[in-house]
């Protein structure tokens, strides 16, 4: 999908936005690596120091990353469809101004194991 | 642009793929389940924050999210997300997604089975149905998933045993009690679907 494509049409409850919330992408909402919700984003050094040269929602989702949060808690934050939030991470992090932290294959039985231990400790 | 750490199972997604061990590996369950089945209750029961609610708007063809901008798209539906999250130690952190259980909530699973290391189906035994098409998809997907029936004021309106054959189960899928309100309860159902899980990585790993 190419950025001059018209936005998905919202048929959900209405957003904080003016506008509808994919225009804030520009209309894309896919990228190359589709980013899952539970993915870790955390600021870089180079976000740190790009934070007044980048647009709104951006800065507002560099802000948040100063310590690490997921693609899905930013979207509850920010009210912003979680879809749009995964493209600006996107952008965001091929930009270098945030780096991202995700399982993306089936967990092995040594990482289950340290889930249920730390689920025992709780 | 994906760069996996020495085992190939974490991505980083910068360019400069500097892996930082400050910041913890996340990890998911779902929680699925039919409409007011409890789903938002159980997740709260164990989350370290109050639920919030993520929304996610995708297309109603079932192609999964890939396919959103696709241009044949005709319609979208829109679905809201409960959503919690309990530190494991310092170096993971465990999300629960709560997703609806009927089938024409699948373009989620998809999505929401990625990476997860399995699925908590939540059942109200006087809603059966709700919860079939939850069950038939994690079957199919062999995503490892327990069904929790929930004991609404510690009452269970029909025995597990019947439970199980009323959704046709598998033999080896676990089956417990549980109530969503009791935090050590949600825990207990977590640990019996992680035992699960391993069951079948030590069975994949061994084949």
């Amino acid at each position: 999908m190419s950025p001059s494509d018209p936005p998905i049409p919202e048929s959900g409850p209405p957003s904080r936005l003016r506008i509808p919330p994919y225009a804030v992408t520009g209309g894309r909402t896919r990228v190359d690596v589709d980013i899952p919700f539970e993915a870790l984003v955390r600021t870089t050094e180079r976000g740190r120091e790009h934070l007044r040269l980048v647009g709104f929602e951006r800065r507002d989702i560099l802000q948040l990353a100063e310590s690490p949060i997921a693609v899905a808690e930013i979207s509850a934050h920010l009210r912003l469809p979680i879809g749009a939030i995964r493209v600006l991470v996107g952008d965001l992090s091929v930009e270098g101004h945030v780096q991202t932290k995700a399982m993306t294959v089936k967990a092995d039985t040594a990482l289950l194991e340290r889930v249920r231990d730390g689920l025992r400790r709780l | 642009m994906a760069f996996g750490d020495s085992d190939g199972k974490v991505v980083s997604m910068t360019p400069q793929d500097t892996e930082d061990s400050s910041v913890p590996l996340p990890v998911k369950i779902v929680v699925a389940g039919g409409y007011a089945v409890g789903k938002t209750t159980f997740v709260g029961s164990i989350s370290e924050i109050e639920p919030l609610t993520t929304e996610a708007a995708l297309t109603t063809v079932s192609r999964g999210v890939d396919d959103e901008g696709d241009a044949n798209l005709k319609s979208s539906t829109t679905v809201a997300l409960d959503f919690g999250r309990v530190a494991l130690g310092n170096e993971l952190v465990l999300y629960l997604f709560g997703t609806p259980g009927q089938d024409r909530f699948r373009f989620m699973w998809d999505e929401l089975t990625r990476g997860a290391i399995g699925a908590v189906v939540l059942l109200d035994t006087r809603r059966f149905e709700d919860s079939f098409g939850a069950v038939e998809y994690f079957e199919r997907a062999k995503v490892p998933f327990v069904v929790a029936v929930n004991a609404f004021h510690g009452q269970l309106h029909h025995s597990l045993d019947d439970v199980r054959d009323g959704l046709d189960l598998a033999p080896d899928i676990p089956i417990v009690a549980t109530d969503a309100r009791e935090r050590e309860l949600t825990k207990a159902t977590l640990l019996e679907l992680v035992e699960f899980a391993l069951v079948r990585a030590n069975h994949a790993e061994a084949a």
